[in-house]
């Protein structure tokens, strides 16, 4: 792939995610966010529409061509662009102050110490970005699992639903290793860069891990560089780059780090929403969805959110509309993700974690191997000493979970909007561990259970540590800052 | 097929004993700990001074992490730029994958044509190398009705030139003749039904 298809195949979602952020604020009134936070939000966010779109193509039997999926997307990203254009909508507020400059960025050493540190991050970035694009699909389950279904649904142009055509292979079953209940928006991303690669290369297709890495540490900065100073972000921003396993699923094809960035993008806008403005709730109820549209196990943490946001809502005055917003946020994750589900009923797709294999056995096409002869129901508590031993370990993401429930309870309660994050995420990880402690022998895999899932909420427990860090070191600056900002108050 | 080892950090890893990073942090704690209890004689409050010294002991860690954590991977990304720095889509798979993947490539010219093949092994149907080569055979899919016949690891069959079948022991195992369309090696084989 060259460096032009390459840019117009991240250029095109992205700037759909930018205009959509945009026309979401413009429609319901809510504050844009700054320049980082919509940058980095935006192609993510874009490749979540386009993906959806994709898959709403292909269960209708229409080709996945290059012709009609990039020629709606364009023709979208045009009519967006002139509405926003219109309607004088600004694609990010152009006034975002940062209210903690004066503490590191007017003194020359302070001058030196962000100097250091944004290097460091682009060249963090940098790196990954060249690793990724050095490797072909290497990675077992990014090859056999989601590389194999792009692989197919490019090859196919569609989704394998023609029973004629795909006997015993219904929707990619049987091909390679394949989970069929496993969501689409990973392999349909893939598919997105081999249109317009002209072919499946494994190296391209992968390349939409280090933008959503580079998307989710812009977004991290600009969340955080009003309330930490460009100092504060960019050292929240270091620590987040600094775990291998992200840094290596960000140059690989895998579906964690999406689940990662839809975590992160859901708390952030989560904080937004206790911070003030109502309207983040419907944010965060897309990304919420969009957590389930990247991997099943999402489906926790949106359940998890809507926990915390129950209790925002709950103790929220007026809690009339406390109430209003929660009900919108659920709505929204609801209604994000109903086409796949609805698909999958209709297609008897299944709910469970199936597994079907081929069999190579003359005169048999394919043999089924469920999920009910995979697993079974027993309590052994084994994992909570794997998920001890991986955090004590500190191997793949440093101090971050060491530190995390120390420093949030170290010189006194955390406040509110901290508690509930620091809930939301605490039952999103309660939720891996009575699954994993009460279905399944899962045994085999102690290390993926630990760290693949410590993954999808590592980025979101450094937003948490950061937001904590303001709490403690920020609270008088902080206090003028909301004023300035126009945000709700912090307890 | 052997994957280039991830020189540098292994995925979980960086390059460092546990117990020295422990260490490490327990001295920042402490160190922090006592600076901020003295600083604590001069007016602050002891709770809070334990509260900044975590915070110190945190982000000097977090550094201390960030700064071994980026020399393991600049160690791997070097090892991964020497080794396939400059190469092309299909040289990249070949040094990944070793001769594994040209003998499926040799396989794929065949299975291509007709667009689905029947995979005859030994081998469980979760092993890597079966895996491996139902990946690299795509976007052909194994049918039970194909022409196109793939042996590969199944020492017990055999072809009977002459009888021109497919053969385990002394029967025959499939219906019909079939013809060698190629050996690749002697693990892999491809062949094609004549008749049903």
């Amino acid at each position: 792939m060259n460096a032009a298809g390459y840019l117009i195949a991240i250029g095109l979602p992205f700037a759909l995610g930018l205009l959509a952020q945009a026309a979401v604020s413009g429609i319901s009134g809510s504050k844009p966010g700054n320049r980082a936070e919509r940058l980095g939000a935006s192609f993510p966010l874009g490749m979540g529409l386009v993906t959806m779109q994709m898959f709403l193509l292909g269960a209708f039997r229409l080709p996945l061509e290059l012709f009609f999926v990039g020629g709606l997307l364009i023709l979208e990203i045009a009519l967006l662009a002139l509405w926003v254009r219109l309607r004088r909508i600004p694609l990010w507020d152009k006034h975002t102050s940062h209210i903690c400059d004066e503490v590191f960025w007017g003194h020359p050493l302070g001058r030196v110490i962000v100097a250091v540190l944004l290097a460091w991050v682009i060249v963090k970035l940098g790196s990954i970005f060249y690793m990724s694009s050095l490797r072909p699909l290497f990675a077992w389950d990014a090859w056999a699992n989601w590389g194999a279904r792009a692989r197919v649904i490019y090859e196919f142009k569609g989704l394998m639903l023609d029973p004629s055509e795909f006997a015993g292979h219904f929707f990619g079953r049987g091909v390679v290793v394949q989970i069929v209940t496993y969501p689409l928006h990973l392999p349909l991303a893939e598919v997105w860069m081999a249109l317009w690669s002209g072919g499946f290369d494994e190296t391209a297709s992968k390349m939409i891990s280090p933008a959503v890495l580079s998307g989710i540490s812009l977004h991290m900065y600009g969340a955080l560089s009003w309330r930490l100073g460009r100092a504060g972000a960019l050292l929240c921003v270091l620590l987040l780059l600094s775990s291998p396993l992200l840094s290596y699923h960000g140059t690989e094809g895998y579906a964690d780090i999406w689940l990662a960035g839809a975590v992160y993008f859901a708390c952030a806008a989560f904080v937004r929403l206790m911070d003030g403005d109502d309207r983040a709730g419907l944010v965060a109820g897309f990304w919420a969805g969009m957590a389930m549209w990247a991997k099943t196990e999402g489906i926790f943490f949106a359940f998890a959110l809507l926990i915390g946001a129950g209790l925002w809502a709950v103790g929220e005055r007026p809690r009339r509309e406390a109430l209003k917003t929660l009900a919108i946020m659920a709505f929204i994750s609801v209604l994000w993700i109903a086409p796949w589900h609805v698909f999958r009923l209709i297609n008897d797709i299944g709910f469970g974690h199936e597994t079907v294999r081929a069999s190579f056995s003359v005169g048999a096409d394919v043999v089924h191997k469920t999920s009910s002869e995979l697993y079974y129901r027993a309590f052994h508590p084994d994992p909570l000493f794997w998920l001890g031993a991986g955090i004590a370990g500190l191997k793949s993401f440093g101090p971050v979970f060491v530190f995390l429930p120390v420093l949030a309870f170290a010189g006194g309660r955390p406040g509110r909007r901290q508690g509930l994050l620091l809930l939301v995420l605490g039952a999103y990880l309660a939720c891996f561990l009575v699954l994993y402690a009460c279905f399944g022998n899962w045994s085999e895999h102690p290390d993926t259970f630990t760290n693949r899932n410590l993954l999808t909420l590592y980025p979101a427990s450094c937003l948490a540590l950061a937001l904590l860090a303001g709490q403690r070191f920020y609270t008088a600056s902080r206090h003028a800052g909301n004023q300035q900002q126009g945000m709700g108050n912090e307890r | 097929m052997i994957f280039p080892p991830l020189r540098g950090v292994a995925i979980n890893e960086i390059p460092m004993p546990q117990w020295a990073v422990w260490a490490l942090y327990c001295a920042a704690f402490g160190v922090f700990a006592v600076f901020f209890l003295w600083r604590a004689r001069r007016g602050i409050v002891a709770r809070r001074a334990v509260t900044e010294a975590l915070w110190a002991a945190f982000i000097s860690a977090a550094i201390l992490y960030a700064a071994l954590a980026d020399l393991g991977w600049a160690e791997w990304v070097s090892t991964d730029a020497r080794r396939f720095g400059g190469m092309e889509h299909d040289q990249k798979l070949r040094a990944l994958d070793r001769g594994f993947y040209d003998d499926a490539m040799r396989v794929r010219r065949w299975t291509s044509l007709e667009g689905r093949y029947l995979l005859l092994s030994v081998r469980d149907a979760e092993d890597l190398f079966i895996e491996r080569l139902q990946y690299h055979l795509l976007p052909a899919l194994i049918r039970g009705d194909a022409l196109t016949i793939v042996v590969f690891d199944e020492p017990s069959i055999s072809f009977d030139p002459g009888g021109r079948r497919l053969m385990r022991e002394a029967h025959a195992i499939l219906p019909g003749n079939v013809e060698l369309l190629e050996r690749i090696n002697e693990q892999l084989s491809v062949y094609r039904r004549l008749d049903r």
